[in-house]
């Protein structure tokens, strides 16, 4: 069983840059091609989404006024959560196509950090609700076993 | 059927090479993945479980009593109900496996040296994005459906 007190890519063999024997195959990069269309897709359905979500807030808070603030914070909030993951899912996209276009390194890397950034937002994010949802649980037998 | 990505042009120079950085990052992202397919699988079995005992139930609720107009309608579509919800669970639970795959398959790559894995690893991951792709649109085409439908509905008990 791994140690999980270890950072996630503790075990990743701090090699020298080059040469390593994996290579960048055009089969690969195919795939590559294909994922970041793909993901530019949801980066634009994510845009979409938070245009939205900009449009319902700006009516809700020039309507309701005051009396409108809580839905107004409830807004702010999707869009804050909803943000990051669009953002690096675009920058994805966009980074591996101009790798795979004009053979860059070093957009392919920043492509990946993206890539890497979308995983951990989205794995802490998961992590945090299943605590969330571990505690309601806790507290709703609690609750349960003081009451019966 | 086509898709999105038909129509990539293969580039005959090949300069782009898998640094440290870029090979520390798939490591990273493939610890995420592995995790969050985990989540996946556990959240799909939960799904299944409550989607088979949902006429158990219905049952239990009719016995206990609980009749109304929006129970019966329920009970009456609880079969069509279970098949959709089981054909949704079986959609996730293949998407979580193409996560899972794409982690394992970057794991052995990295840690082993395996082309053919590193190649498994992506073809994993573009077949995640591709289906999940392929969701969101049939999903977005239901809502759309569903719209017109209701809007229809509407137009005609008005009119």
């Amino acid at each position: 069983m791994d140690n999980q007190s270890q950072p996630l890519d503790a075990d990743l063999q701090p090699g020298a840059n080059q040469p390593h024997g994996l290579r960048i195959s055009q089969t690969i990069r195919r795939y590559w091609y294909e994922s970041s269309r793909w993901a530019f897709f949801f980066a634009v359905l994510g845009f979409l989404y938070l245009g939205l979500v900009l449009l319902i807030f700006s009516t809700a808070s020039s309507k309701l006024g005051a009396a409108g603030l809580p839905v107004v914070l409830v807004l702010l909030f999707v869009g804050a959560l909803v943000f990051p993951p669009v953002w690096f899912i675009f920058q994805f996209a966009q980074n591996i196509q101009k790798a795979l276009r004009h053979e860059d390194n070093q957009a392919a890397a920043v492509g990946f950090q993206n890539l890497r950034r979308l995983y951990q937002f989205i794995g802490v994010l998961t992590a945090i609700l299943l605590g969330f949802y571990g505690i309601t649980l806790i507290f709703t037998f609690l609750f349960m076993a003081t009451a019966g | 059927m086509e898709y999105l990505d038909q129509d990539f042009q293969a580039n005959t120079t090949n300069q782009l090479e898998p640094t440290r950085l870029i090979r520390q990052d798939w490591h990273t992202t493939a610890r995420w993945a592995n995790f969050l397919a985990i989540v996946w699988f556990i959240f799909v079995a939960i799904g299944l479980l409550g989607t088979l005992s949902l006429g158990t139930a219905m049952e239990q609720l009719a016995l206990l009593g609980a009749d109304s107009p929006g129970l019966e309608l329920l009970m009456s579509q609880t079969t069509a109900l279970t098949i959709i919800v089981l054909a949704i669970l079986a959609f996730y639970s293949a998407l979580a496996l193409f996560q899972f795959r794409f982690a394992k398959n970057m794991r052995d790559a990295l840690q082993f040296t395996n082309q053919d894995a590193l190649e498994q690893s992506w073809l994993q991951f573009r077949n995640l994005l591709r289906w999940s792709g392929i969701f969101v649109i049939a999903l977005i085409v239901l809502y759309g459906v569903l719209l017109v439908f209701v809007a229809t509905s509407v137009m005609g008990s008005r009119g």
